[in-house]
């Protein structure tokens, strides 16, 4: 008896390689397709988040679809086929017909959208109380190219051009989607195309980068081989990147004898398979890592023979694959006027200036006496004796080594304050550093949003991040590692087909200025800054913060745009993002117009023009004044990098599975915010796009003519990939083979109506990677480095050290404070802006639990929620509290209960569910719950009310009650979540809230 | 196929005897397989054929030496966290099968429990028969429903999808009269349990490291399921 159900393999069915979004863990997707219709999703047997050992790379597509080994792909990615299918999708362009939020729309033309956007207008006269309101469209701005060289604000030209005044931010949009929106801001002239790291998990991102050469934001255990791993405040099992690599590796690793420690505030669903779990008071981490560090200087515990190595040639002699910058001297004299910057030759005496060495570093040499650098291979860590902190004049000028920095600021606290800081036993700082330098280079000390989003989230990130450098395990088998890279799809080189970073006609220097958000800028080189200083007066505060370090900070976007500083914005545009909803902190997440993005958003001043794009109308495109109608990622494309996580080379291309489902322009392309862009673009003749767009002569009039060229690069990178070549050895591969005529069809469809973006040659190359959904190093190539235990790819091998201590960011000043950050790791409690310590803003008496929240494996943030297969999984969530504390306050499971805080007084009430891995004083929540639009609730197209499903409202959702720093609220109560002032981080784990039974 | 006398099958040397073998050293708790199953087998919403239990189990102590120091005073967060993938054990002695009154239901010589739903009745008897919940009525159809191990794959040489998609590799699909299969290797290396043995049903779903489950588990305070059941 054969049970009657088609499989897979069933005739007429095609399987198509795209990659996956339903989280940013960019897994490839296998996706099974008749008839236009998309049937099953499963994972792609080439790629290495999906599988392991991965096919290799030349094994033929016809082997890969009966691959008899496990090609997973997690809850949320198969049921990505429903976010496809949602029956409350938009699909045609919407305009807003009643005030902001009231949810009265109607359906217009793709040409009448384009053509009001771009000309402006009175564009809602129809509108009661806007009859009279001049809308400045696109071409306002633009002024026939001429905007791009007009100051926003001629009293601040460096702030840039009135182009700047487009304000094009993203919730999510990866490499591909996001370089096309760099690329139409750009060529338009603004700078602001802004992602939203800034409420994900930025601080993380930062203290890596500022513990490494600025640019790697992140490092992952090669989990394979470590022996003890702690994971500090990381939703590995649920969340992370990417989420099935790390899961699988875990669980495979710990079930063959891997030691991990989870340091969280809950318990997630990584305990199950934890060694130890420990639960820290929130923001605490980084009073427990420094504790560590104490510990370990004071037991000699680090490797000193690896810290004193001077160079990288000086490192490489020793064995080691990377160096640090432990025995640099640091000028510690604070009237010094370079006080808190490495001293230079020059600075101390032991070079001319304007010498070939006037500007290098300067060590203690093993004989106690200063030298140039890179004349010596070691320098002394304590040149004053061991540990001692003492300075030694070199020059007449007083240093520090930067290890001395570092244990004078581990010393400032005992053992005991660490252990009372992070709310642990002192024995479990003494356990955790003994163990975890107990195992060589095999041990590794990593991280992510937990202890980065606080208000001390950079320190807290920068002490873990200096764990790791003590026991000098970047690099090594079983170590702390950088992954295996990815190819250069923007085609940066000379050897890539396309350089798609640039374009004929676009006029030097542009765009140009800061950023609505201030990122990416020091306040010390602003005219804002320098006034000030030119007229005797402190530039501290300034009006908002500045955040040299951070990128994609949308509380800065939306304080940026509230404040009008450092210029208005004109136009928002906002991709595949829902901040009404998701975020930031205390200003959205409920239904409550007081809230302040709620607030600005209606503020027809401050945001005249606010179009999204979106799949279905959202909590935030309710507010939208035009919806463009999107692709979902099954009707996308892309090009989506691998994480370091994977050791090995990867990039995933992501392309469109189905037909799209939105509407199409007149000449057949989808509705989209490519073409939405290109469409503008064109009408405003603006460089880069229409005729003549690319470097090669190439129109950019469909989005394919984009993405086929960024897939031509990948295809023939040629720095990358390695194979093992006749001796085994690992060599560069240069381009992928030739396509043969079976893999061929994996491009039938596209090459018949794009043939002539490529050329024959690149269509076969093209081919190759997509009959594989990307380009892939093979699985054996991660462990072949040039001496024993050196990982293949490596940080170091780009000449990259480590920063124990980093000048950059000690001798910057928090804009709001004028205080200078702190140049090594560092216990901090959470403060506010201007160093007000929160605990004695909202007393602990008052206000004696903790709010948090975490993240399920079956959801991804606003947007998973109108998939039924998640859904049902999960109808609601709670709030969440320990057992011990529920009983006390006499709470039962399923009991309402209210939560309220300082800055939301009024609270939020949900059932309650006591939990043992809930940490005592501790509440929390898990996200993606709380909805109230979404394809829910009620809004009206073309007169007619819809209805939408309700069933996606259930649960709480608690943002709204998360702490606005009072520092940064204005008189009209208008104010921006707690922030970290060094990273830019939003803070989301720092509020302190009260619990009341119903 | 056979409709009672299972211990007539190994007399007829049927060819593979399939099984599954859940490593819970390895399940993460994701409810990949969950969704697999829906997916593959175009389950309704509201119904499961397999389903992983996740909770928490134990409870906070105040202790003078704990590790948890708070300003109220320290103590011990003793937790487990619990991943319980279940279906159908597809049993060498069904129950489900005997109770059948028109014998839609019947065990195939190479393990799977299956259901014709050409025969059925929908009477429900076999899903009051099973010991693990692992059927139900299909809402759609009114026929008793349950897993197949996805008989049409393996048939054609392919892991059942949840085996396929298990995101921690903790669910291994294989033929137990193959030494050297996979779920053999791991049966002979591993001491493997299976759910309510007691109840002499020989299930052929095995699996390594489980203590106690959560659902039979006698303090129902001390357990807190994440998934699949909404709280009371």
């Amino acid at each position: 008896y054969v049970y009657p159900q088609r499989i897979e393999s069933w005739p007429g069915v095609d399987v198509r390689y795209s990659v996956c979004r339903q989280c940013r863990s960019d897994c490839g997707l296998e996706a099974r397709v008749f008839n236009n219709v998309l049937l099953k999703l499963d994972g792609n047997p080439y790629h290495p988040n999906s599988t392991e050992p991965q096919l290799p790379y030349a094994a033929d597509p016809q082997e890969a679809l009966g691959a008899k080994i496990p090609h997973s792909l997690c809850a949320r990615g198969q049921a990505g086929a429903q976010t496809l299918y949602d029956p409350y999708r938009v699909l045609q362009p919407l305009k807003r017909t009643g005030p902001r939020g009231s949810g009265k729309f109607k359906t217009i033309s793709w040409e009448q959208l384009v053509e009001e956007t771009v000309k402006g207008g009175l564009l809602f006269k129809d509108v009661p109380g806007e009859e009279k309101r001049q809308v400045d469209g696109f071409a306002q701005l633009w002024n026939q190219g001429r905007g791009r060289f007009t100051p926003a604000d001629p009293a601040h030209p460096d702030m840039g051009p009135q182009t700047n005044q487009l304000v094009a931010y993203w919730g999510r949009a990866e490499v591909g989607q996001n370089t096309f929106i760099q690329r139409f801001a750009a060529a338009f002239g603004s700078v602001n195309a802004l992602p939203h790291v800034g409420i994900c998990e930025l601080n993380h991102h930062v203290a890596t980068q500022q513990s490494l050469n600025g640019a790697v934001a992140m490092l992952k255990p090669d989990i394979a081989n470590s022996e003890f791993v702690i994971w500090f405040g990381a939703g590995i099992y649920t969340a992370n990147f990417p989420m099935q690599a790390l899961a699988r590796k875990i669980a495979a690793a710990s079930s063959r004898g891997l030691k991990f420690v989870l340091v969280d505030v809950s318990a997630t669903a990584g305990v199950a398979h934890a060694d130890r779990f420990i639960t820290v008071k929130p923001g605490g981490d980084g009073a427990l890592a420094m504790g560590m560090v104490r510990w370990i200087l004071e037991n000699h515990r680090y490797d000193s023979r690896f810290l004193m190595n001077t160079t990288l040639k000086a490192a490489e002699t020793q064995g080691e694959p990377n160096y640090a910058n432990a025995s640099y001297l640091v000028i510690s004299d604070p009237s010094h006027p370079k006080a808190h910057k490495f001293a230079r030759a020059a600075d101390v005496g032991l070079a001319a200036a304007g010498s070939t060495d006037a500007d290098k570093y300067v060590v203690i040499d093993a004989g106690g006496q200063p030298a140039v650098f890179d004349t010596v291979d070691q320098g002394l860590l304590w040149p004053q004796g061991d540990l001692e902190v003492k300075p030694t004049t070199v020059g007449g000028v007083s240093c520090l080594t930067a290890m001395q920095i570092l244990c004078q600021t581990a010393q400032e606290h005992t053992l005991a304050d660490y252990a009372k800081l992070a709310g642990v036993s002192s024995r479990v700082i003494t356990d955790l550093a003994r163990e975890f330098t107990s195992h060589g280079k095999k041990a590794v000390a990593d991280f992510y949003r937990g202890p980065a989003m606080h208000t001390n989230g950079f320190y807290n990130g920068r002490s873990i991040m200096t764990l790791n450098f003590l026991i000098g395990n970047i690099d090594w088998v079983g170590g702390y590692m950088a992954g295996g890279g990815t190819a250069d799809f923007m085609g940066t080189k000379p050897t890539s087909p396309f350089p798609l970073g640039k374009w004929p006609n676009q006029p030097k220097g542009v765009p140009n200025g800061a950023k609505i958000s201030r990122e990416g800028a020091f306040y010390e080189k602003t005219s804002y800054y320098k006034e000030l200083e030119d007229k005797g007066r402190s530039p501290f505060p300034a009006k908002r913060p500045w955040y040299p370090f951070g990128f994609g900070i949308w509380h800065e976007i939306f304080g940026g745009i509230w404040d009008e500083y450092p210029y208005p914005a004109k136009i928002v545009y906002q991709h595949m993002g829902n901040p009404a909803y998701s975020a930031p902190p205390g200003m959205g997440g409920a239904d409550d117009e007081k809230l302040p993005w709620f607030r600005m958003i209606k503020d027809l001043n401050k945001v005249p023009l606010f179009i999204t794009d979106d799949i279905v109308l959202s909590e935030t495109s309710m507010y939208a004044d035009y919806i463009v109608p999107d692709s979902t990622f099954l009707e996308a494309w892309g090009a989506l990098p691998g994480f370091p996580t994977t050791p090995t080379s990867v990039i995933g291309i992501r392309q469109p599975v189905v037909d799209p489902l939105m509407a199409k322009t007149k000449d057949g392309r989808p509705m989209c915010f490519e073409t939405y862009y290109i469409d503008v673009a064109e009408k405003l003749g603006m460089p880069g796009f229409g005729k003549n767009a690319f470097m090669d002569g190439g129109s950019l009039h469909r989005r394919e003519d984009f993405y086929l060229r960024m897939i031509a690069n990948v295809a023939y990178d040629t720095g990358t990939y390695l194979q093992l070549d006749s001796q085994g050895l690992p060599a560069k591969m240069g381009p992928v083979p030739d396509a043969t005529a079976a893999e061929m069809k994996s491009v039938a469809s596209w090459q018949k109506q794009f043939g002539s973006v490529l050329t024959e040659a690149q269509w076969r190359k093209v081919a190759y990677v997509m009959a594989r959904g990307g380009r892939f190093e093979d699985y054996g190539l991660a462990y072949l480095g040039e001496k024993p235990g050196w990982l293949t790819h490596r940080y170091g091998s780009a000449k990259n050290l480590l920063q124990i201590y980093n000048e950059a960011v000690g001798s910057t000043h928090n804009a709001i404070s004028g205080e200078v950050f702190h140049g090594t790791g560092i216990a901090l409690p959470q403060r506010t802006m201007k160093g007000r310590l929160l605990d004695n803003i909202d007393p602990s008496k008052e206000f004696n639990f903790h709010l948090t929240t975490y993240k399920l494996p079956i959801h991804t943030q606003s947007r998973t929620i109108n998939d039924p297969w998640l859904l049902e999984l999960l109808q609601e969530n709670f709030i969440e509290l320990n057992d011990a504390d529920a009983q006390r306050l006499g709470i039962a499971d399923g009991d309402w209960i209210r939560v309220a805080s300082a800055s939301y007084p009024r609270g939020i009430t949900g059932r309650a569910r006591s939990l043992p891995g809930v940490r005592p004083g501790v509440v929390t929540f898990t996200n993606s719950f709380g909805h109230w639009h979404y394809g829910s609730g009620t809004w009206q197209v073309d007169g007619q009310t819809l209805r939408g499903d309700d069933a996606r409202n259930g649960g709480v959702r608690l943002n709204p009650l998360m702490r606005l720093d009072p520092d940064m609220q204005d008189a009209s109560g208008w104010g921006t979540c707690l922030e970290d002032p060094v990273g830019g981080g939003a803070s989301y784990f720092d509020t302190k809230v009260k619990i009341s039974k119903l | 196929i056979y409709h009672d006398n299972f211990a007539q099958i190994k007399a007829a040397r049927p060819k593979h005897h399939w099984a599954i073998v859940v490593d819970l050293r390895k399940c993460t708790g994701c409810q990949s397989c969950v969704v697999a199953c829906k997916s593959e087998n175009n389950i309704p919403v509201g119904s499961y054929r397999t389903w992983v239990d996740v909770g928490q189990i134990g409870r906070t102590v105040a202790a003078a030496a704990g590790d948890v120091v708070t300003d109220e005073g320290s103590y011990v967060q003793e937790v487990k966290v619990r991943n319980i993938p279940k279906l159908c054990n597809h049993c060498d002695n069904p129950p489900c099968v005997t109770v059948c009154p028109v014998k839609a239901t019947f065990k195939r010589a190479d393990g799977p429990v299956l259901v014709d739903p050409r025969l059925c009745i929908g009477c429900g008897t076999c899903v009051n028969a099973c010991p693990y919940d692992a059927r139900y009525l299909n809402p759609i159809s009114h026929t008793a429903d349950k897993c197949t191990l996805c008989v049409e794959r393996i048939d054609a040489g392919l892991l059942p999808a949840c085996v396929t998609t298990c995101v921690g590799r903790a669910r291994v699909f294989g033929d137990l009269l193959d030494p050297e299969s996979e779920v053999s290797q791991l049966l002979a290396h591993y001491p493997v349990q299976v759910r309510k043995p007691e109840v002499g049903t020989q299930p052929q779903v095995f699996y390594i490291g489980l203590d106690g489950e959560l659902s039979t588990s006698d303090n129902s305070a001390s357990e807190r399921l994440v998934y699949t059941y909404a709280m009371n």
